[in-house]
């Protein structure tokens, strides 16, 4: 069920009201109950897979937190990684690789007979298998301890509103919350409430109107000019920021009405400065996890200047191969450790730069040009995840790369070009022009709350102000979410394919 | 609990009444705005038509009712809707017949894709954005309640603007507010709409549809025999017809012979006369399609033709 759905309307507010009603000690079981429905509402067989790994993984967290023999305990970690991954191998990469080493075996004229699996990748299926691996490793690690509850467990794996596409959670934040007994508070329900109503803003308003115009462009390259392709390309940044995060504040506005915190997945990704500190702030639940279980396993920072290049890659590597079995998440992994690596071994000599520059005599203007540039290489390399092809996103990607120059050229140079129409995807603005100022006014709306955020102020701020503000801008946010979102698109998250 | 259900209640008390008011202007100002061909039919009103072709894209691409009159010399209406179904004709054809309308025949095309399920054919669910109007009528809310999905019935129903803000894609507030008009006449040539298709691609249309294991919605057997009792409940003479499809993919789905008896039977059952254009010699050669199931411009006059002699006989 999408958190967009009309199906969503009416469950929330039954498992919500059901949470408080019930006595704590058969809350866990409703909310249970209510996870299996909300996931039997894609595939529902699929929550089969789910089993599998909840009952592995229960059983391997005690008995590794049993074992005292290091050997021992190792044997049951791996069965359970094993296990996690092997389900991941086979529901996600199994065909990829499969098509990859048949390409190559009819390349060198050999006989390659193994079929592909006629299979829809279970939803979510990513996300949930990360969390379950970072608690056996967490009980590995004896940081937390084993779940002996198997229904709390479960629910730990299974959890509604971060069960399809996270904020990837840790045991040592979620297991014990479920123990809580929660009580109905007035504040946090309705923060919750305002940040869920945001998310959807972000999610129907902004980013699923942002789809109708930009998706035809990347469907169609050929058939827009490069200045389209160039906004479309900037606009998909703001587009998958929207739908990823709206998503994540849905969940976590959701988990916050019934008392229970999820972290923080998103914090203004777009304000970074750097690469580095984007992936600070962009699905910050995936890049800590891979950071505490990849990358610092692997030596992280300590091993040396070409260890932390390597590892820096291989993390990379492997994140874009999480994100989707295609040759393209691969290479915007690639991008992004290309990024990684050239932005710490440039790092002096940028400094130095903007010190030349006299950029840096101004904090705010030094803050704007980094941030400016940044979304530009975001925006890059966000071609590369969101065409269909290489041969898209390479023919887009270089289109990206000159948009400007050449329109700058048209205009100038050829007196019959018609420059506003490539501003507008080639679409008759008298039509149009009316949504482009509502996604103009959106935007406008979510980059003046994060302003405020990023001076220290957020929805304290706005609690804050005078009820008659308070409610003004309440009622424009559900007034915005009515009269302007996009419903009967058939839009899924994007991080749904994941 | 008590303050937080006190606050939604008071801004659904201050808020019911503003989309209430925008939820009436929008029913108002749908019909006048033009936006598809059945808001143009709807809006014919006191007038005498000798035939109306009724059914889908395989009327409304397929017959030139211009060619058709010119033959028979005859006032004829193409009220053929691209992916229509029985429920969504019903609901047509009683508006249309409400309005005041008269009809001495109505030729009806049924086929196949009539009765198949609409996630596994060329049927569109039933469009119920196009009617949302129309809702609190009688007929229009059954059909609603039957075709479209159950649980937003009653939401559609009472909760005001409920209906328009789920469509806000179809109905932009600007396009109401601005009243901007559809300039297409959908009836410019009383409804026809020839369409040559893309020849290149016409092989490799829908191939692996033949491959597509079909199963029939049994309403829509319900809903072709409601259909045929409206027309019979007004006293006007009914044809049923089928359009010419290419018979190599037709005879490939094994549902197609079991759709063709049913058809078969049901004009037997009500003593009306029924046209299978299937097995017509046009349907041998390929040049007279733009895809395994529609005419083009050429294989339309041709069979339009056909059609009108059919009828004279």
């Amino acid at each position: 069920m999408l958190f967009n759905s009309f199906n969503f309307l009416l469950f929330f507010p039954i498992v919500t009201f059901l949470y408080f009603a019930l006595p704590h000690k058969f809350r866990w079981f409703m909310l249970l109950c209510a996870s299996c429905i909300f996931y039997m509402f894609f595939i529902p067989k699929y929550i089969l897979i789910l089993l599998f790994t909840i009952v592995i993984d229960y059983f391997a967290g005690i008995l590794l937190e049993r074992e005292h023999d290091k050997k021992k305990r190792k044997r049951w970690l791996i069965l359970s990684l094993v296990a996690n991954v092997g389900v991941l191998a086979v529901f996600k990469y199994y065909n990829f690789f499969n098509a990859n080493l048949k390409e190559l075996a009819d390349t060198l004229g050999w006989n390659y007979g193994i079929p592909a699996l006629e299979m829809i990748l279970p939803i979510g299926l990513s996300f949930h298998t990360f969390q379950a691996m970072s608690y056996t490793i967490e009980v590995y690690r004896g940081n937390q301890k084993a779940e002996r509850h198997f229904g709390i467990y479960a629910l730990y794996v299974m959890y509604y509103p971060q069960l399809v596409a996270g904020p990837i959670e840790r045991p040592q934040n979620l297991l014990w919350q479920f123990h809580k007994k929660h009580e109905f508070d007035y504040k946090r329900v309705t923060d919750g409430l305002k940040q869920m109503a945001f998310g959807l803003f972000k999610k129907v308003v902004i980013a699923d109107r942002i789809s109708t115009f930009i998706n035809p462009v990347f469907d169609s390259p050929e058939g827009y000019h490069q200045i389209s392709i160039f906004i479309a390309c900037l606009l998909f940044s703001v587009q998958i920021f929207c739908d990823f995060s709206g998503y994540s504040d849905i969940a976590i506005g959701a988990s916050r009405v019934m008392g229970i915190d999820l972290m923080r997945n998103f914090d203004r990704p777009y304000f970074a400065k750097t690469i580095s500190e984007f992936w600070k702030r962009w699905h910050i639940s995936l890049s800590t996890w891979f950071k505490d279980y990849l990358y610092i396993p692997l030596g992280g920072s300590k091993k040396g200047k070409f260890r932390t290049y390597r590892n820096l890659v291989i993390v990379f590597l492997i994140s874009g191969l999480w994100h989707g079995a295609n040759w393209t998440f691969i290479l915007w992994g690639a991008i992004h450790a290309l990024f990684n690596v050239f932005g710490l071994l440039t790092e002096k000599f940028r400094e130095k730069l903007r010190n030349v520059l006299l950029i840096s005599r101004n904090k705010k203007v030094e803050h704007l040009v980094q941030s400016s540039i940044l979304f530009l290489i975001v925006s890059y390399a966000w071609i590369y995840f969101r065409a269909d092809t290489i041969e898209k996103a390479w023919y887009i990607s270089t289109k990206f790369l000159t948009a400007i120059p050449v329109y700058v050229g048209d205009v100038l140079n050829n007196k019959n070009f018609l420059w506003l129409e490539p501003l507008f995807f080639n679409r008759y603005i008298k039509l149009v022009w009316f949504e482009f100022l509502v996604l103009a006014a959106s935007m406008l709306i979510l980059f003046s709350y994060h302003l405020l955020r990023h001076r220290g102020k957020g929805i304290s701020y706005i609690n804050g102000k005078k009820v008659i503000v308070r409610w003004s801008i309440y009622t424009c946010l559900v007034y915005f979410i009515v009269l302007f979102g996009i419903y009967h698109n058939k839009n899924e998250f994007i991080y749904f394919q994941f | 609990m008590k303050k937080l259900a006190f606050k939604i209640g008071l801004f659904s008390l201050f808020s019911f009444p503003l989309f209430y008011l925008l939820s009436n202007f929008y029913d108002n100002r749908i019909p006048s705005l033009n936006l598809d061909k059945a808001h143009q039919v709807l809006k014919i009103q006191n007038s005498n038509f000798d035939n109306v072709f009724l059914g889908s894209s395989r009327v409304y691409n397929v017959i030139d009712v211009n060619l058709f009159d010119s033959i028979m010399k005859q006032n004829s209406l193409n009220l053929g809707f691209g992916g229509a179904d029985y429920p969504e004709l019903y609901l047509i054809l009683n508006e249309f017949l409400n309005s005041k309308n008269k009809v001495n025949r109505i030729v009806l095309q049924v086929d196949l894709w009539g009765f198949v399920k609409v996630e596994e054919a060329y049927n569109h669910p039933f469009s119920i954005e196009k009617y949302l109007h129309l809702a609190g009528r009688e007929i229009p809310d059954s059909l609603f309640f039957c075709h479209s999905e159950r649980l937003k019935y009653w939401p559609r129903k009472y909760i005001p603007f409920f209906k328009y803000a789920e469509f806000n894609i179809v109905y932009p507030i600007d396009k109401l507010m601005l009243n901007r008009k559809n300039r297409t006449d959908y009836l410019a040539n009383k409804g026809s709409i020839l369409n040559e298709g893309n020849k290149k691609n016409f092989l490799f249309n829908r191939v692996s549809d033949s491959i597509i294991e079909y199963h029939f919605d049994y309403r829509y057997f319900k809903s072709l025999r409601k259909l045929i009792w409206l027309i019979k409940q007004h006293k006007i003479s009914l044809t049923l017809f089928t359009s010419p499809s290419y018979p190599k993919f037709m005879n490939s789905i094994p549902l197609y012979r079991i759709a063709m008896d049913s058809i078969m039977s049901i004009a037997k059952e009500h003593k009306i006369p029924y046209y299978n254009f299937d097995k017509h010699i046009m349907c041998v050669d390929t040049v007279n399609f733009r895809d395994y199931t529609h005419l083009n411009t050429k294989g339309a006059k041709a069979f339009t033709i056909a059609l009108a002699d059919s009828l004279n006989n």
